[in-house]
């Protein structure tokens, strides 16, 4: 399987069975307004090391970060604190990274999921290429999963 | 019934316990740790049935929790919730003295079944 075959199938089984929530791969003209080129957003990062070295990130529209919140914490729309958006980012980035990791050959290890959280942001992963970005599409709101591999 | 979920990210801890609900065990007590230190405190202080915990976690993550506890000779029921998955995690999770590994995403029949081995 593909890199973003592994990650498609990952996403869909994280949101089908944590969060109760339909999400769907958008195709690339799609893609060209997602979360990672630019506007406000919410971006997990974990790092992976060992027999493959490299990044996963999730950029989440704002939107999305609020529905996926308020699904994992049971709360009423709109009502997500900070922290909780912050959290429930985090968590759904070390769940799709983390399946991600279990799909490698070579012993590897995860980091603990970092969060940014703004507009205008650039992520960068000195010495690593993108390898794969997928965008996803849940409920009209949006979310592309970068992969970086170091070399 | 006390179970003790350990995780550093309150989000998942609310979706463990839920689960932990949905399975069954409706009435069971439930107390919270967000790292091992915290865990580790928490098994002395209040004897739980059972160590739900995730494996990556600052501080203390939860194979080192879980070897802490065994070095310390306490037997308590332990089992990890991670989204970390692969066999020789499986294998070093086992040899720690883990009674199972619950990969996420989860279901609640995941948890029905390995607590139901575990707590009856």
């Amino acid at each position: 399987m593909s890199y973003e075959e592994q990650i498609e199938k990952i996403v869909g089984d994280v949101w089908t069975s944590m969060l109760g929530l339909e999400i769907h791969k958008v195709s690339d003209e799609a893609s060209q307004t997602a979360p990672d080129k630019g506007g406000s957003a919410f971006c997990g990062c974990v790092h992976i090391t060992g027999g493959w070295e490299g990044v996963v990130a999730l950029y989440l529209s704002d939107n999305l970060a609020s529905t996926c919140t308020e699904s994992m914490f049971a709360l009423d729309p709109g009502t997500a604190s900070e922290t909780e958006l912050r959290d429930a980012v985090g968590e759904l980035t070390n769940m799709v990274g983390g399946n991600f990791k279990s799909t490698l050959d070579g012993a590897c290890s995860l980091s603990i999921p970092s969060v940014i959280e703004g507009g205008g942001f650039q992520l960068s992963n000195p010495g690593c290429s993108t390898v794969s970005r997928s965008v996803f599409d849940c409920q009209g709101k949006t979310m592309s999963v970068i992969v970086q591999k170091k070399g | 019934m006390k179970i003790l979920v350990v995780d550093d990210s309150k989000a998942m801890r609310m979706i463990v316990i839920r689960n932990i609900r949905q399975a069954g065990y409706e009435s069971c007590e439930v107390k919270e740790g967000n790292n091992g230190v915290e865990g580790l405190a928490a098994v002395k202080e209040w004897s739980p049935d059972l160590v739900l915990s995730d494996w990556n976690m600052p501080e203390m993550n939860g194979i080192q929790f879980l070897q802490q506890l065994r070095a310390e000779g306490n037997q308590v029921k332990f089992g990890f919730v991670t989204s970390e998955g692969t066999q020789d995690m499986r294998q070093l999770a086992a040899s720690s003295g883990a009674s199972f590994l619950i990969a996420k995403p989860f279901t609640v029949d995941d948890f029905k079944q390995h607590l139901a081995q575990v707590l009856g």
